[in-house]
């Protein structure tokens, strides 16, 4: 039960993680990946199954965009991801959400403290 | 099984639109080839990655409503 928990608590904040991860430079697939990873010391480990249906969302949605880089003879051809003015507004309501919600959770379960 | 073989296994089981299925495709083989550059071997990527099935079933389960039911009445 508590990896189903730790799946939907995770889940609920992979918009917000990845438009952070945008905030300063555009990034491709792998690299959203790998520094989630890098950055969280593997606490949220991310698949390409959910990288990508997340990603479409928020292009669909406005919140980033996309374009092709050039293929050369270090790298193959990437697709790279850039948050948007949209995407930034979002993040930071997002961002206070959450805060919100933190605050909520302790009320509760400090009550005690 | 090897990258190839991989994909197209990968492909076979997503349930969205044509344009969809093609752009994870073509995103899941960026990222194959991304990892590679990186120095990962194809055995450590595709370990990492899971089964073809699993990648299609999670990708399926994430899908936004919206993408499934254009699927679904795409289907009909």
């Amino acid at each position: 039960m508590q990896q189903r928990f730790a799946q939907q608590m995770k889940k609920g904040a992979l918009d917000m993680l990845v438009l952070k991860l945008l905030e300063h430079d555009e990034k491709y697939g792998y690299q959203l990946i790998s520094e989630l990873r890098e950055r969280t010391g593997d606490g949220v480990s991310l698949k390409e199954g959910t990288l990508y249906p997340l990603l479409y969302r928020l292009e669909d949605g406005g919140l980033v965009s996309s374009r092709m880089g050039e293929r050369t003879a270090k790298e193959p051809a990437r697709k790279y991801y850039a948050i948007t003015e949209c995407g930034r507004e979002a993040l930071g309501e997002m961002y206070q959400v959450w805060n919100e919600f933190d605050c909520c959770v302790r009320a509760i379960m400090e009550e005690d403290q | 099984m090897n990258q190839q073989s991989y994909t197209k296994m990968v492909k076979k089981r997503l349930m969205c639109s044509k344009p969809r299925r093609d752009e994870f495709v073509r995103d899941l083989e960026s990222d194959i080839a991304s990892a590679l550059a990186a120095g990962e071997s194809w055995e450590q990527v595709e370990q990492r990655m899971g089964e073809p099935y699993l990648v299609a079933q999670e990708f399926n389960d994430n899908l936004s409503q919206e993408e499934i039911a254009a699927w679904k009445n795409a289907s009909d």
